[in-house]
C-alpha cells in the first residue's frame, strides 16, 4: 500500500513540475535570468501577504495525508528505517533535484513565516530545504503547533503529525508548492502581519545590538584611560612594577575569542541561571557552612562544571571568581597532577590566604585576601596523573578555599568518585538567540558585515560552539569582510567540526540502508577500527535486510538466511586478514582491505531496516571471560599434572567434567561425613579450595545440575568444609626454585605460581601475627624468629609437593606457631 | 581415592594392553639405550600416549625415581625485557615441558631451556653400580648401557609456533649426545617437516572396541562395590560399555571417567541407564539438535549465546566444530524433512573444512563458528525448502 501512495506521489509531484516548467523556464536557460524574470512578473506583487500567496499554491496531494494502515503499529525504529529504505526505491526511478537548481528568491522574503518539514521529500534533501527556508528567514520548528503558518509535507509523515495537521486545519503544501512559494514570496516576507512583527523585533534586536556596542565601547575607552592612568605613575615610582608591563596587551595580537572574552556577567551567553547560581555560591561560601549532606548548591564545597568545548565554561568560571574578589589558582591539564604534585603543591594552598591584595593597591575596595582553586580540564587527568581525580576528591571534603571543578565529559568512570562531593553543575550549549546579540556586537566591531540569519546556520555548523563560531569569523576577517551565504558555503565543508562518531552511530549508519559512497564507508570505519568490526560482527543479524525480499514472500526467511551466510562468511574471512596485520607479520596496509571485508561489505549485504537496538560487541568481555578461565584451566593443569598427566585441552575436556562429581558428591550425599573424603581427594589431586570453587565455575551453561547440588548443601556443611580445609597445611607440587626463599615476604606472587607456596606463606603471616603483639618488645629476636620460620617452611613445602608428605609440614609450622604463643605468654 | 582413569593406569611396558605391537617397537626402543633416537608421538587425545610414553621411559632408565614427578618455576627473560615464567615438571631422568602455555613466547623457552639442558650432562649412575659389581677388568666391555642423555617431553607440540619449531630443529642435532625429544602432539598437520624427518614417528590410536570392553571389565573386576551397580550378565554389560564406548568416541580416558561416572551417580545400571556425558557434550549435541530443528535469524542469535558460552569455558573452537560436524552427519538420517542427506552431508562435511582451516589461521573463533552455523542453516533449509 505504502510503496503504491509513494508511486502517485511520485507522480504528481513529477507533473507539478512539468506543468510548471514549460510555464515559467521556457524562454530561460541560466538561473541568473530566471531569477530576473521571477522579479519582473511578480514584482507588481510585492505588497501581497503571505497569507494571500499561501492561497494561490495548491494544497498537498491529500493521499500523503492518509495514514498508512499499518504505519500506527510499527515502532519509531520501524518507521526510521522505512523512511530511509523509500528514498533508495525512489532513487532508482527519479533523479534528485540539486539544491541549486531551485531557482532563487528575494531576500527575506520567507520572513515570519513558521515553517514545519515533516516526512520524505520526494525530489529534495529535508535538511538542505530547511537551510533554504531559514536562509529567507523563516523559523523552522519540529513540532507543529498553532502558530505553525504552513507544512511542507512529504511521504510517510509521522502518524502523529498528520493528526495534529488535521486537527489544527494547518495549510499544507508539498514539495513543489515550495519552490513556488519561495518564487513568488516578496521580499521581507510581504506585508502580512506576521511578517511585519517579525521584522520589527529584528529591527528591535538590532537596535538592542548597536546600544551594546556603544556601551561596550564607552567601557573600553574608560578602562583604556584609567590603565593609563595607573600606569603612569608606577612607571615613574619604581622599577617594581615592570612585571605588570607585559599584561597591557596590544588588543590587535590577541585572540578575538582572547579580546572580546566577556568582561561582565552580562556578556556570558547562555546558562543564566547557572552563572547567577555558583555566583550566589562563590559569594556565600565563607559564609556558609558545608556539611557534604544536603543536595543544594551551598552543602558543597565544590563545584564540579560539564560541559562540551567552547560553550565559556573557563570563561564562566574565571570572571565570576574576578568579579567577587577572588584570586585565581587555575591547574589545567598542561600541569602535572598526580597525586603526589597536588598534595605536595596545592595542599598548602587550601588553607591559606593570598597576600596579593597587601600589594595590590589599585583596586582598594577589594582585598584579595580570598582565593579560588579553578581545576580545569579534570576529565584530561590521565594515566600520568596517578590518583590525581581521588585526590582531588579529598580536597574538595576538607578544603577551606572554594574550588570549581571544570570537566568535558562527567559521565566518566573515572570522574565517579567526583560524583558524591562536588556540586553537579551542567553547563548547556548556549542556543543561536542567546548568542546573536554577542556575535553581532563583534562583527559590527571588527567591521565584518554578518547577516543575522546566517548565525543559526554558523551554530549549526559548529554544534553551538561559540569558541569556534569567532575563530571562524576571525578567519573570514582576514581576506573577506562580509560572512553570507555565499561564501558560507564553500566554507562549510571545511569548517564543519570533525564530530568522532560513536561506533554506535557509526554501526547504525551503516546498517541501516545508506547512500554513502565506499570511502565514506571506509572513513567510518577508520573512525575506530578497532571496535566497529565487532560491532558489526555483533549487530549484523538485527537488520531486515532490502535485498532479503526480493525473491517472494515464502522464500523470504532463505533469502535471509542466505544473505547472513555471505556476511558471516565475509566476516570470517576478515579475521585471517586480522590476523595477518595483528600478527608477527604486522602488514598495516591491508587495513583497507580488512574495512571493506569485515565490515563495509557485509554491511552492505544485509543493510536494512535495523529492528532491534544496537548492541555493544559482547566480543571483548566473552574474550576476557575466556582469558579468565583459560588461567584457571592452566593453573588447574599446573597442580594435576603430576597426577593426571594430562595437557590442558585434556584436563578441561576430560577431566573437569568429573572431578566436580568427585568433588560435590560426597558432602552433597553426606554432609560432614563426606568433609574427609573431599579433602582427601583435592589432596591426592594437589587441589586447593580455590582451585574448587574453580572447577565449579567451568560448568558450561545449561548443566548446571552440579551447581544446584552444590547450592543445596547447607552453609553449615560449608563453612565446617573451609574450616576443615584451612586447618592443615596442603601438599602442594609447585615451587620455585631459587628465589622462593629470598623473596620471603613478597604477597604479590606472579601468574602461575603455586598456591602452595601461598600457603606456605599464609602459615608465615598466622604466625606473624601472633608475634605481632610483642613486636614493639624486641624487634632483633623478632625479626631471627620470623626468618627462622620462614627457611624452614619453605623447602619443606617443595619437598612435600615433590613427595606428598603433608605431616611434617604441618608439624613445623605449629612447632613456629606454639614458639608465637609461648613468646606471647611471656611477654 | 584418585579417579579410576588415574588409578588403573599402567606404569609399565608389560601391564599395557592394546596394540602389542607399538608397545613390542617401544620396548625395543627402550632397550636400545644411547641408540634411543627423537620421537614423535602422535595420536588423538586419550589413547594412551603419555602412559604409553612413560612406562617406556621407565624401562629406558630401570629405576622408578621416573615417578618421582615435581614442579619447578623458571624464569625467562624475553628480548623485550619481560621476565615469564614457567612450569617444568621433572624428575631425576627427564624434563616434560609445555612450550605452548608460554604462547608466542614458546622460542624463548625452546632456546633457553634446551640449551641450558643439553649444555650440561647427565650423569649415569647405573654403569657404576655395574662397574662395582662386576670388578674393573670388564669396564672396557661396550655391553653396558650408556644413557648420558635425559628425555626431553614436549607436550601439544602441534602448537608450538613456527619459530619455535625452527629453533629445536638444530637444536635436536647439537646436543643430540645430551638429549632426546619425545614431541607429543594430536596431529602432525601442523609439524614442520624438517622436524618430522628428524624424528621417528610413532601413532598410537584408539583402542578398538573390544580392548576397551576388557579394560573396562578388569577395572570392574578390581573394584567390588563398582561390580555390584553394573549388571551381573556379561552380555549386558557389554551393552552398557558399548553405549559409553560411542559416546566417548573411543576415548579411553573418557571412557573410564564415564565408566566411573555411571557407578557414582547410579544405585543400579541397567542397559537403558543414559551414559553420563561431560557437560559440554551435551551442550554441543543440543546445539546441533536446535539447527536441524529450526533454521531462522533467530535461532542463529541464540546459537550465538551458546557458542560464546562454550568457547569462554575454554572449549577449544575447533573441537567445537569438529563435534558439531559429526553430530549433523549422525543426526540428518534422523529428519524425514530432509530429503537429498547424502548432498546435505558433503556439503556440511565441505563448510566444515572452510570453517575449520579459518579457524586455525584466524584468532576469533566466534566468527568463524557462527560463518559454519549459518552456512549450514543455508544448505537445510536450501534442501528442505525446495520440495
Amino acid at each position: 500500500m505504502a510503496v503504491i501512495d509513494d508511486f502517485f506521489g511520485k507522480k504528481t509531484v513529477q507533473q507539478n513540475k512539468s506543468k510548471r516548467k514549460p510555464s515559467e523556464n521556457i524562454t530561460q536557460s541560466s538561473p541568473q535570468k530566471k531569477q530576473k524574470s521571477v522579479n519582473s512578473t511578480t514584482s507588481s506583487s510585492s505588497l501581497l501577504s503571505a497569507d494571500d500567496i499561501l492561497k494561490t499554491i495548491p494544497d498537498a496531494d491529500p493521499s500523503l495525508l492518509e495514514l498508512s494502515p499499518d504505519a500506527e503499529k510499527l515502532n519509531y525504529f520501524q518507521l526510521k528505517a522505512k523512511r530511509e529504505s523509500n528514498p533508495t526505491l525512489n532513487n532508482t526511478t527519479t533523479t534528485t533535484t540539486d539544491i541549486n537548481d531551485i531557482p532563487e528568491g528575494r531576500e527575506n522574503c520567507l520572513n515570519g513565516l513558521t515553517i514545519v518539514f515533516t516526512g520524505v521529500l520526494p525530489n529534495l534533501d529535508r535538511d538542505q530545504c530547511e537551510q533554504l527556508a531559514q536562509r529567507y528567514g523563516a523559523k523552522i520548528t519540529k513540532s507543529i503547533s498553532g502558530k505553525t503558518s504552513l507544512v511542507v509535507i512529504g511521504n510517510d509523515a509521522g502518524p502523529s503529525k498528520l493528526k495534529k495537521i488535521k486537527s489544527l486545519k494547518t495549510k499544507c503544501i508539498d514539495e513543489s508548492g515550495f519552490i513556488q512559494l519561495i518564487t513568488k514570496m516578496p521580499a521581507d516576507g510581504g506585508s502580512g502581519e506576521a511578517a511585519i512583527k517579525e521584522l520589527n523585533k529584528k529591527k528591535e534586536i538590532e537596535n538592542e545590538i548597536k546600544k551594546e556596542i556603544e556601551e561596550e565601547q564607552r567601557l573600553e575607552e574608560q578602562n583604556a584611560v584609567k590603565k593609563q592612568s595607573s600606569n603612569k605613575p608606577s612607571f615613574s615610582s619604581s622599577s617594581s612594577s615592570a612585571p605588570a608591563q607585559p599584561k597591557v596587551v596590544d588588543k590587535n595580537t590577541q585572540l578575538w575569542t582572547d579580546k572580546y572574552s566577556p568582561t561582565d556577567l552580562k556578556h556570558i551567553c547562555g546558562n543564566k541561571s547557572n552563572v547567577e547560581l555558583l555566583k550566589n555560591w562563590l559569594e556565600n561560601w565563607f559564609n556558609t557552612k558545608h556539611d557534604l549532606k544536603g543536595s543544594t548548591i551551598n552543602d558543597f564545597k565544590a563545584v564540579l562544571i560539564s560541559g562540551p568545548p567552547g560553550i565559556g565554561k573557563t570563561t564562566a568560571a574565571t570572571l565570576i571568581s574576578k568579579l567577587l574578589g577572588y584570586e585565581v589558582i587555575e591547574k589545567n591539564a598542561s600541569d602535572f597532577r598526580s597525586k603526589k604534585i597536588l598534595n605536595d603543591n596545592l595542599k598548602v594552598c587550601l588553607d591559606n590566604t593570598s597576600i596579593k591584595g597587601f600589594f595590590d593597591h589599585n583596586n582598594d575596595n577589594m582585598n584579595k585576601k580570598k582565593f579560588v582553586l579553578l581545576m580545569d580540564e579534570v576529565d584530561g587527568m590521565s594515566s600520568g596523573d596517578n590518583g590525581g581525580v581521588s585526590q582531588i576528591a579529598q580536597f574538595c571534603r576538607t578544603t577551606k578555599t572554594p574550588m570549581i571543578l571544570i570537566c568535558n565529559d562527567k559521565s566518566l568512570p573515572k570522574m565517579r568518585t567526583l560524583d558524591k562531593c562536588c556540586f553537579d553543575l551542567t553547563w548547556r550549549r548556549p542556543s543561536s538567540r542567546e548568542m546573536k546579540s554577542r556575535l553581532m556586537s563583534i562583527a559590527h566591531r571588527e567591521n565584518l558585515k554578518l547577516d543575522p540569519n546566517l548565525i543559526d546556520q554558523l551554530v549549526s555548523i559548529t554544534h553551538n560552539d561559540i569558541r569556534q563560531i569567532i575563530n571562524i569569523m576571525s578567519t573570514v576577517s582576514r581576506n573577506q569582510n562580509s560572512l553570507n551565504h555565499g561564501n558560507l558555503n564553500n566554507m562549510q565543508n571545511s569548517w564543519e567540526k570533525e564530530v568522532s562518531l560513536k561506533p554506535f552511530d557509526i554501526v547504525g549508519k551503516l546498517l541501516s540502508n545508506n547512500r554513502l559512497s565506499i570511502n565514506e564507508k571506509i572513513s567510518l570505519y577508520f573512525n575506530d577500527m578497532d571496535i566497529v568490526p565487532l560491532m558489526i560482527h555483533e549487530n549484523y543479524k538485527m537488520t531486515q535486510p532490502v535485498g532479503g525480499n526480493g525473491g517472494g514472500s515464502s522464500n523470504s526467511s532463505l533469502n535471509h538466511l542466505k544473505l547472513l551466510d555471505e556476511a558471516s562468511d565475509l566476516i570470517s574471512e576478515s579475521d585471517i586478514v586480522n590476523s595477518k596485520i595483528r600478527s608477527g607479520e604486522q602488514l598495516w596496509s591491508l587495513l583497507p582491505f580488512h574495512a571493506i571485508l569485515s565490515t563495509i561489505y557485509p554491511s552492505f549485504k544485509i543493510q536494512g531496516q535495523i529492528t532491534n537496538r544496537i548492541n555493544f560487541t559482547s566480543w571483548l568481555g566473552q574474550n576476557s571471560k575466556k582469558m579468565k578461565f583459560d588461567r584457571i584451566v592452566q593453573n588447574l593443569q599446573y597442580h594435576t599434572c603430576i597426577k593426571t598427566k594430562s595437557n590442558n585441552d585434556d584436563l578441561r575436556l576430560d577431566y573437569i567434567p568429573f572431578l566436580k562429581d568427585k568433588l560435590i558428591n560426597p558432602i552433597a550425599e553426606n554432609g560432614n561425613d563426606g568433609i574427609e573424603t573431599v579433602l582427601k581427594f583435592m589432596d591426592e589431586y594437589y587441589l586447593t579450595k580455590e582451585d574448587f570453587d574453580n572447577i565449579l565455575e567451568l560448568s558450561v551453561h545449561g548443566s548446571r545440575k552440579i551447581e544446584d547440588k552444590y547450592k543445596k548443601v547447607p552453609t553449615s556443611v560449608k563453612s565446617a568444609f573451609t574450616r576443615k580445609y584451612n586447618s592443615y597445611i596442603h601438599p602442594t607440587v609447585i615451587y620455585k626454585t631459587g628465589d622462593s626463599v629470598g623473596k620471603g615476604g613478597s604477597n604479590r606472587l606472579p601468574r602461575g605460581d603455586s598456591e602452595g607456596s601461598m600457603e606456605g606463606e599464609d602459615g608465615d603471616v598466622d604466625v606473624e601475627r601472633d608475634g605481632d603483639n610483642d613486636e614493639s618488645d624486641d624487634k632483633d629476636d623478632d625479626i631471627s624468629r620470623d626468618s627462622l620460620i620462614k627457611s624452614k617452611t619453605r623447602p619443606s613445602v617443595g619437598k612435600a609437593g615433590a613427595k606428598g608428605s603433608a605431616k611434617s609440614n604441618t608439624k613445623r609450622t605449629t612447632g613456629g606457631s606454639k614458639a608465637g604463643n609461648s613468646r606471647k605468654s611471656r611477654t | 581415592m584418585s579417579l579410576w582413569a588415574d588409578k588403573y593406569r599402567p606404569n609399565t611396558l608389560e601391564k599395557l594392553s592394546y596394540y602389542d605391537e607399538v608397545t613390542e617397537q617401544l620396548t625395543q626402543l627402550a632397550d636400545a639405550g644411547s641408540n634411543f633416537p627423537h620421537l614423535l608421538v602422535y595420536g588423538p587425545s586419550g589413547a594412551g600416549k603419555k602412559t604409553r610414553i612413560m612406562s617406556m621411559l621407565r624401562r629406558l632408565y630401570n629405576t622408578t625415581s621416573i615417578d618421582n614427578l615435581k614442579v619447578d618455576v623458571k624464569t625467562f627473560t624475553t628480548a623485550s625485557n619481560r621476565k615469564l615464567e614457567f612450569n617444568v615438571i621433572s624428575s631425576p631422568c627427564h624434563i616434560e615441558i609445555t612450550p605452548s602455555d608460554m604462547g608466542n613466547n614458546d622460542r624463548v623457552v625452546i632456546q633457553d631451556l634446551l640449551k641450558e639442558i643439553g649444555q650440561t650432562e647427565a650423569l649415569d649412575f647405573s654403569g657404576l653400580f655395574h662397574l662395582a659389581k662386576k670388578g674393573t677388568d670388564e669396564i672396557t666391555n661396550d655391553n653396558i648401557p650408556q644413557k648420558k642423555f635425559k628425555v626431553v617431553i614436549i607436550n601439544e607440540s602441534e602448537k608450538l609456533s613456527r619459530d619455535a619449531q625452527a629453533a629445536l630443529r638444530r637444536t635436536m642435532e647439537k646436543f643430540s649426545s645430551t638429549i632426546r625429544l619425545i614431541l607429543m602432539c594430536d596431529s602432525t598437520s601442523n609439524i614442520i617437516d624438517p622436524i618430522k624427518s628428524r624424528t621417528l614417528g610413532i601413532r598410537i590410536g584408539l583402542p578398538d572396541n573390544e580392548s576397551m570392553k576388557q579394560i573396562f571389565e578388569n577395572i570392574l573386576n578390581n573394584e567390588n562395590d563398582a561390580k555390584k551397580i553394573y549388571p551381573e550378565d556379561w552380555d549386558d554389560r557389554c551393552i552398557v560399555y558399548d553405549h559409553i564406548i560411542e559416546e566417548s568416541d573411543n576415548n579411553l580416558r573418557l571412557g573410564i571417567m564415564m565408566l566411573e561416572a555411571m557407578y557414582m551417580n547410579n544405585d543400579s545400571i541397567s542397559i537403558t541407564t543414559p551414559v553420563i556425558k561431560p557437560d559440554w557434550i551435551s551442550v554441543i549435541e543440543s546445539l546441533t539438535k536446535g539447527i536441524i530443528k529450526e533454521r531462522s535469524v533467530a535461532k542463529l542469535s541464540q546459537c550465538r549465546t551458546i557458542l560464546y558460552e562454550l568457547l569462554a569455558h575454554a572449549i577449544p573452537g575447533k573441537l567445537i566444530l569438529e563435534r558439531m560436524t559429526f553430530n549433523f552427519i549422525k543426526m540428518i538420517d534422523d529428519y524425514s524433512s530432509i530429503k537429498k542427506s547424502d548432498e546435505v552431508k558433503t556439503s556440511i562435511v565441505n563448510a566444515a573444512s572452510l570453517f575449520d582451516e579459518r579457524l586455525t589461521l584466524g584468532s576469533k573463533d566466534i566468527f568463524h563458528l557462527e560463518g559454519f552455523v549459518t552456512r549450514v542453516m543455508v544448505i537445510l533449509e536450501t534442501d528442505i525448502s525446495s520440495y
